[in-house]
Parts: structure tokens; C-alpha cells; sequence
């Protein structure tokens, strides 16, 4: 790097606190705030449902079929005479515990798997990344799609499928992160006090791995977002009726022409939650960048 | 024969918090021939004002004002195009970093003939011959060969030399050295030196030579120039400078070089406190605060430069700088 | 460097062994009786009992992975179910669709991606770079049988210029897909080629270029863009994988007998060993890719091909 940028590195490092630093740099990226204020309004919807959700979602109408928005449906009914609207919102909730609780299962999984591996290395850390080479060797549609085949079409086993599709990705990372943390004085001089592998690496690894791992989490969730729609778009996903955002599109798609608004509502739905991820992982990486570069 | 002449440069990077000036008002000029040494701690703005007369400061950082003469001609008044037609043919630049400052992707032959051909209108194996002959003037062993080589496979000293090539390959008026020995071992170093004095010999090019280090300067200078928090302190021939040095910043430096010669004195001096932050700078004198001989005029007011003797300038008011900016100067 | 190609053999072979191994376990614990599957009206119990052990379906599962991949090095990857054809010839008939789709959307997101993310980075904060980057963010965030489905309204049946279905036309066929598929893709290449591109112009040997007396644009071609594609390349073997995922949904929309058409109506079909094929075909060509990934690397980097 040279004189320039040095320069004007050290002028903007005269931050107060690491947090403090964090906030202020991610609260000026704009992109990122737009993302929180989506993340926050799927939040809302997807706990308010009930509350705010105007039909019922699943309550067939037979003499409401395929309304076009406006009036009593704003965004129109489908096939069954259910309302679009409703069923979006349901669909929030779907999308909401697909992209935490599979991102929370694999984010756990991979990070003690890749602590492990960076930590004890030789043969260990031999056989778990190869394992992860494996994994990573899928088209991760596929893999899920074959888990799903196995399992049978239901949220749970999206979840599981999800799961076992994601942790390798992150032990990669944690993995990489374990390597250089343990060269690192303080992790030393644990080991040599005699502290215990497994003390070590959650006392002093761990922590050290957060930021990474926070910032792969927030990039992973919408992508498991995306994988259960595209999984449900397929038909190996959720099962209907379930107000699945990507089933939506799929069931739509034979009435584009005639009924447009029950594939395009429910295809926006996941670009704008996704997008609000995105924007959001990206600004918290943004932010973080500067801690992840000194270390 | 005065070849580059520089007035009243400013520099200033912009940041969030305010303008910086890098470089705050450095005049100074040099002759065909010639080597001005700039000296000074890191950060005191030698190596902004070194890229500024290559009109190569980038975004946050801008020439705000000054001249740059070269043959008389203002540089910061040239289009874009002039400026890239005088890069790499009038003057040249080598680097501090010989590690970082060759394209690790080509060969290093190629990053050689490149300029020639740029500047020189040459068919490629014309340029290649070229290259092969700066090669060999700059003394890299088995030249044939090293030209087909990656800048990985040579070592530091080599890569300096063919850096040195690149630079001197369009027989430059100016060559800028920023630090061009620095990251070298102590033993390259005095080639790299030998070099760069024999190459000024043969082809009479001028040199800006930009150092930390006093040694490097006394060998290698003619005037010397001594920065300090972006601005000129002292100003003049090597040997008034070396024998009579009038700044107690110079002074400072001085005594700060390790002497065999000097056996009983058993400790090194070292210039008390720190370069002040650029965006914290004190009242008056920047050098106040470190220094021994500080007066109360010095903290109100910016002693001028003057010449204390024929051709010795400095910027101190105990050289009698409070008449002259009484005066109004 | 044909050390180095020699040198990645054995761990590709490795991780291929283990492709197989994940699949065919993952499959063969699934439930459910695939010959009367098969032979759906004359289940006669006799019968199916005397198939099953023609199939050897009641040895241990490390026996019946052992006969597939016995079979597999000779090219058998055993029956389908439903087609009662070999495997290995269906995977081969859909394999030349796939490698078209994704061959030609590699090309739209490599050229896209590169173009815009170069732009971008040359015209820093313009409205340039701000359209390539809202185009990018859009493009990783969109699910793509959504856009797949919009475009097909919109370019086939509203204004008719290119057809929506099937591979007859040949590279009109294959546009809309490739757009499609090759989008996400081209996103990302954007961005990394941005913000590769803009850490390399801050390096020494561009400021060394620029100190030649070279232009813009002469730096950038030169010596900026090469050593800025090098993050850029390892992105893009990751990346082939994702494309195969994507394959699979465009091939389903835009109605392409690829394999990743071939794995849906597998599944649909309850088909196993055309499942198992497709699955383990498609790992593979990921692994091979990435070695033609590697390759490239260190064609593009002299430091890690003369090391």
C-alpha cells in the first residue's frame, strides 16, 4: 500500500470504542440502513400476522376466484379465492424461521467443526475438510433436493437439508480464522498455563471468530431464504397449502397471463427480504472491515 | 543551469475532518546535474511533495497551489496527455518499495521495454534491445537471461537495479529517488549509490533524492533541503549544512547519526517528543514543542525562511527572521 | 505446472469417491420398496421378493456401494426405475444441453460482470458505477425463477422477439436463460472486479506504471486488470457450482432436457439410480471445473506457476 492511502487510513482511525467505530461507520452506509428498516419491517409482519394479515390465508373461496387487486383483495385472490395479500404475509413467518433456523444449526455445526479442525489439525482437521470438500462439491440445490427425496417434503426437513447443505462453507472460514488466532500470543499462552483445548477455543477462538461469522450469517440467511423457495418452486420444498412464498410463484405461474399477481407479488416479496439481507450483511461487513483487517 | 524550480508548493489531502496540509509552501531548485537531498523524519511530507512534482498525488489528495518548473515550463499547468507525454521521458521516478513497485504478472523485461517503447516510438524488438542495453548498464548479471524473469524470481537489490533501468531507460532529465535504498541491505545499498552517481556522471540528469538518512545525503548531495512538518526548515549547500547546521531541528538530526569517530560520546541523542499530527498543528513554529531553544515569539508566529548566510537559508527566528516578517515579507 | 496439474489428482480423486459415497447413502437409506414402486399392478409378492434379489437390494448397503461403483468405473451407473434405460446414456443425451446453458450464461456473466464491475470502478461514484451496482444487488438478490418467469412473459409472449421454450432455435433459445441464469453471476463478478480493481490501482506497480508515462487506460488493461481478475477467477470457480443449482431451475422453467431437468423429473418420479447419476454427474463437472479454475490461476499468476 502505498504513502496515500496510509495517510488517509490513519485519519479515519480515530474512533472511540469498537462498537462505537462499528455503528458509526455502518449507520453512514445508507444501503445498509435501508436493509435494517426491511429486515425490521419482516420482522414486524411475519410476528404480527395474524394482526395485521386483512383474510385468512388459507380459507378457499370458490366465488372469489382470481380477483384482480384492488377492492376487498389488494392484491387480488388466486386460484382457491384466497387472499394473495394474507397468504404474503403468512409467508413472511415461513421465510423468517427458514432463513434463521437452518443459518443458526449450520452456523453452529461449522464453527465448532472448523475450530476443531483449525485447532487439533493433522488428521482431524484432514478428515473434516475433506468432508467439507465434499459437500461443497454439490450444486447445493442439488444436495438439498436429493436430502429432501430422502426425507420427504416438510419444513423440518427443510431444515435438516438446509443444515447439512450450509455448515461447510463456514467451518472453512472458522477453519482459516483458527489457524492464525492460534499462532497468537494470548492463545500461546493459554496452552502453555495448561488451559484445555476446549476452554481455549471458547474462550479466546471464539470470540475472535465473531465478527467473520456474523458477517457470513447475515449472507447466509438469504440464501437459505432462497434455497427453500426455489426448493418449493420445484416442488420438493414446502408442501401445500403452506403459504410458502416460492410455492406461490410456482402455483401462479400457469396463470401469469390471465391472474399476473399471483406469481409477481410473491416473487417481490422474496427479492425485497433478500435484498434487506444483503444490504444489511454488506454494510455490517463494510463496517467491520477495518477491526477484520487490523487483526 | 537551473533545471526544476519549485514555488511555494501546497499539498493537501482532504478528509472528512478538514483539509491536511501535507506540504505547506516548499520552494526550492535544482540544477542540470545536480542532487538535492530532501531529508527528514517519515511523515514530514517528502515523499507527498516528491509525487506532487510527478503530478501523481491521488484522490484524497490534491496540488492546491505553487509552481513546478521544469526547463521553465509550470507542470500543473499541463493537460493530462502532456503530463503522461513527460512521465518516463524528462523525468522519472524510482521507489522506496523495489519489492511492490514491479508488476508481479509481467516480465520484468517487458515492464522495461514498455516505457521505451512508449516514449521512444520503437518497434518492439528495437525496445527489447534497449532494455537489454539498460540491463546491462545497470550492472544485472547475465541481463539476457534476468529480462525473461518475473520480479518473484529476482532479489531486492536486483529488482532497485531494474527499476533504476526502467526509470533512466528514456534518459530523463529528473530522476526523483524516493528512498531508493531503504528496504536494500546496508551492502546493495552502497552499489545502488554508486550506480545512480556513476549513471548522473555519464548522462548529466539531475537527481531529487529523498532520504531519511544524513549519510545517504552527505554522499550523494550537492544542496540539501531539510522538511519538517511539510514545510522547508533549512535550505543550502551540503557542506554549510553538514558544518554549520543552523536549525535546531538539523542540528537535531545531526547529532542523532551514530559516530565511530566520536568515541566518548556514549549516547546517542535523539530529538525529544513527536511529529506533530498534521491536523493538530501547533501555533507558530511547528517545531516549538521540541525544541530546546524555543522562544515566545516562536509560539504566535511562523518564522519565514531566510538567508542566514550567502546561499544558507533557514526557518528560525533566532537567524534574525523577526525583523525581516516584522518588515512585512 | 504440469507437477502442479499432477499434484491435484489424488485429492480429486478423493473428493470424487466421496461425491459417490454422500449420494449413494444419502439414497439408499430412503424408505420405501422401489420394486413395487416399478411394478405398480401385478404386485405379486414372489415376484417382487425374486427381483429384489436379482437387484441384490437385501445386501448390506457397503456391498450394494461397492457393486455401484464397480460399475461405475466401467461407465454403468446402473438403471432407471421408470425409463428402464441405462443411466449413464440418459445422463450423457442431457448433458450437452446443460453444458450449452451454462457455457453461455459463464459467458454473459463473465463478460457483464467484467465490463460493468471495470466501468464501475474507472468511474467511481458516477452514475455509471451507481447503476452497475444497483443492477448487481438486484441481480444477487433476485430469485432467478421468478426473473426466469418475468422475462419469459415479458421478452417471449408479450413482445414475442425470442422464443420461451425448448432448445430448437439454438442461440435464440438460449438467450433468455443464459440471462437468466447468468445474472446472480454477473453480479458478483461486478462487484469483485469493483472493488478488486479499485484496491489495485492503489498499489505501488500501478503508481510505477503511471510514473512510465502510460495513460488510463493503457494502466488499467495492462497492469491493473490481471492481477485484479486473480480473486476474481477463484469467485468464478465457486461459482460454477451455484450455476449448476440455478441450471437446475432455469432448465425447469425454460423447459431444456439438461440434467438439471433430468434430476426434478427424477425426483418426481421416485426414480433413484437416474437421481443418484444426475446428482453425482453434476458434483463431478463442479470438481472438474474447479480444477480448470485452478489452472487458470496459475496461468494468470506467474507466482504460483514458477514456484
Amino acid at each position: 500500500m502505498n504513502h496515500m492511502a496510509e495517510l488517509s487510513e490513519e485519519l479515519e482511525l480515530q474512533g472511540t470504542t469498537f462498537l462505537g467505530d462499528v455503528w458509526t461507520a455502518f449507520r453512514r452506509n445508507r444501503l445498509a440502513m435501508a436493509g435494517v428498516l426491511l429486515v425490521l419491517l419482516l420482522l414486524i409482519v411475519a410476528v404480527f400476522a395474524p394482526w395485521i394479515a386483512p383474510h385468512d390465508p388459507y380459507k378457499v373461496n370458490l366465488t372469489d376466484q382470481f380477483l384482480a387487486p384492488g377492492g376487498k383483495y389488494w392484491l387480488g385472490t388466486d386460484m382457491y379465492g384466497r387472499d394473495v395479500l394474507s397468504r404474503i404475509i403468512y409467508g413472511a413467518r415461513i421465510s423468517l424461521v427458514i432463513g434463521l433456523v437452518p443459518t443458526l444449526v449450520s452456523t453452529a455445526i461449522g464453527t465448532l467443526l472448523g475450530m476443531t479442525a483449525g485447532y487439533f489439525g493433522g488428521r482431524t482437521d484432514g478428515l473434516i475438510m475433506r468432508l467439507a470438500d465434499i459437500v461443497l462439491a454439490f450444486p447445493s440445490l442439488l444436495l438439498a433436493m436429493v436430502v429432501m427425496y430422502t426425507l420427504g417434503a416438510s419444513l423440518i426437513n427443510i431444515f435438516i437439508a438446509l443444515s447439512i447443505v450450509g455448515w461447510a462453507g463456514m467451518a472453512r472460514v472458522v477453519r482459516a480464522q483458527t489457524l492464525s488466532l492460534k499462532e497468537r500470543e494470548f492463545v500461546e499462552a493459554a496452552r502453555a498455563a495448561g488451559v484445555k483445548p476446549w476452554v481455549i477455543m471458547r474462550r479466546h477462538i471464539a470470540p475472535n471468530c465473531l465478527p467473520q461469522i456474523l458477517i457470513l450469517m447475515t449472507l447466509a440467511i438469504p440464501g437459505a431464504i432462497m434455497s427453500e423457495a426455489s426448493l418449493s418452486f420445484l416442488g420438493v420444498g414446502a408442501a401445500p397449502p403452506t403459504a410458502s412464498w416460492g410455492l406461490m410463484v410456482s402455483n401462479g405461474r400457469e396463470y401469469l397471463l390471465t391472474a399476473y399477481w399471483n406469481s409477481v407479488y410473491p416473487g417481490f416479496a422474496i427479492l425485497l427480504t433478500v435484498l434487506g439481507f444483503n444490504f444489511f450483511g454488506d454494510g455490517l461487513r463494510d463496517a467491520l472491515d477495518p477491526f477484520l483487517k487490523r487483526q | 543551469m537551473t533545471l526544476l524550480e519549485v514555488k511555494d508548493l501546497k499539498t493537501h489531502f482532504f478528509a472528512d475532518s478538514g483539509a491536511i496540509p501535507a506540504v505547506d509552501g516548499v520552494s526550492f531548485s535544482l540544477e542540470k546535474g545536480k542532487t538535492l537531498g530532501v531529508v527528514g523524519e517519515s511523515g514530514c511530507g517528502k515523499t507527498v511533495m516528491s509525487l506532487s512534482v510527478m503530478r501523481l498525488i491521488a484522490q484524497p489528495g490534491k496540488v492546491v497551489s505553487g509552481e513546478i518548473r521544469l526547463d521553465g515550463v509550470d507542470l500543473l499547468k499541463l493537460s493530462n496527455a502532456e503530463m503522461c507525454d513527460l512521465r518516463g521521458a524528462d523525468l522519472a521516478m524510482i521507489f522506496q518499495e523495489p519489492m511492490t513497485s514491479l508488476n508481479p504478472v509481467h516480465r520484468v523485461g517487458a515492464q522495461v521495454s514498455e516505457a521505451i517503447r512508449l516514449h521512444q516510438g520503437l518497434t518492439g524488438a528495437q525496445a527489447r534491445a534497449k532494455a537489454l542495453e539498460m540491463f546491462e548498464l545497470v550492472g544485472i548479471p547475465d541481463p539476457a537471461r534476468r529480462m525473461w524473469n518475473y520480479p518473484h524470481q529476482l532479489s531486492g537489490g536486483l529488482r532497485q537495479r531494474v527499476m533504476i533501468a526502467m526509470a533512466l531507460s528514456c534518459q530523463p532529465k529528473l530522476l526523483i529517488a524516493d528512498e531508493p535504498t531503504t528496504a536494500l541491505d546496508v551492502t546493495v545499498q552502497a552499489q545502488i549509490l554508486d550506480l545512480l552517481r556513476e549513471l548522473q556522471r555519464k548522462t548529466q540528469m539531475a537527481i531529487l533524492l529523498i532520504t531519511h538518512d544524513l549519510g545517504v545525503v552527505a554522499e550523494m548531495a550537492d544542496q540539501v533541503s531539510v522538511m519538517y512538518t511539510g514545510k522547508v526548515v533549512e535550505y543550502g549547500h551540503v557542506f554549510a549544512v553538514f558544518d554549520r547546521p543552523l536549525h535546531p531541528y538539523t542540528q537535531g538530526l545531526y547529532r542523532s547519526i551514530p559516530s565511530i569517530a566520536d568515541e566518548e560520546r556514549k549516547r546517542l541523542h535523539a530529538i525529544s517528543g513527536v511529529v506533530p499530527n498534521l491536523q493538530q498543528m501547533p501555533q507558530g513554529c511547528s517545531f516549538w514543542p521540541r525544541c530546546e531553544k524555543a522562544h515566545d515569539v516562536c509560539r504566535v508566529r511562523r518564522p519565514p525562511l531566510v538567508e542566514a548566510e550567502p546561499g544558507h537559508w533557514v526557518s528560525c527566528f533566532l537567524y534574525g527572521g523577526e525583523e525581516v516578517a516584522a518588515s512585512g515579507e | 505446472m504440469l507437477r502442479y496439474i499432477l499434484s491435484r489428482i489424488p485429492v480429486t480423486i478423493a473428493i470424487i469417491i466421496g461425491i459417490t459415497a454422500v449420494t449413494f447413502f444419502l439414497l439408499n437409506v430412503v424408505p420405501g420398496d422401489p420394486v413395487a414402486l416399478m411394478m405398480k399392478e401385478h404386485i405379486n409378492p414372489e415376484t417382487i421378493a425374486r427381483v429384489r434379489n436379482e437387484m441384490h437390494l437385501d445386501d448390506p448397503a457397503i456391498v450394494r456401494y461397492g457393486r455401484f461403483m464397480w460399475g461405475a468405473v466401467q461407465g454403468d451407473l446402473g438403471r432407471s426405475y421408470k425409463l428402464n434405460r441405462p443411466v449413464a446414456s440418459l445422463i450423457i443425451g442431457a448433458l450437452p444441453n446443460t453444458l450449452k446453458l451454462t457455457a453461455a450464461a459463464l459467458l454473459v456473466a463473465w463478460v457483464v460482470g467484467i465490463v460493468a464491475g471495470v466501468l464501475s470502478a474507472v468511474k467511481q461514484y458516477s452514475a455509471v458505477d451507481y447503476g452497475a451496482m444497483a443492477f448487481a444487488l438486484l441481480g444477487v438478490s433476485v430469485p432467478i425463477f421468478w426473473s426466469g418467469i418475468l422475462l419469459q412473459y415479458l421478452f417471449g409472449l408479450k413482445l414475442g422477439w425470442l422464443p420461451i421454450s425448448g432448445m430448437k432455435d439454438g442461440l435464440r433459445s438460449l438467450a433468455l436463460p443464459a440471462i437468466v441464469l447468468g445474472w446472480a453471476s454477473a453480479a458478483s463478478i461486478a462487484r469483485l472486479t469493483r472493488s478488486s480493481l479499485l484496491e489495485v490501482m492503489r498499489t505501488d506497480y500501478v503508481r510505477t506504471a503511471y510514473a512510465k508515462g502510460l495513460r488510463d487506460l493503457p494502466v488499467i488493461i495492462r497492469h491493473a486488470l490481471q492481477n485484479s481478475l486473480l480473486p476474481v477467477v477463484t469467485v468464478m470457480a465457486m461459482q460454477i457450482a451455484g450455476m449448476l443449482s440455478g441450471s437446475v431451475i432455469t432448465e425447469s422453467i425454460f423447459g431444456i432436457g439438461g440434467i438439471g431437468r433430468v434430476s426434478v423429473g427424477a425426483i418426481q418420479a421416485r426414480d433413484m439410480p437416474l437421481l443418484q447419476g444426475a446428482v453425482i454427474f453434476a458434483a463431478v463437472l463442479v470438481v472438474l471445473a474447479n480444477l480448470l479454475a485452478d489452472l487458470a490461476y496459475a496461468f494468470l499468476d506467474p507466482r504460483i506457476r514458477y514456484d
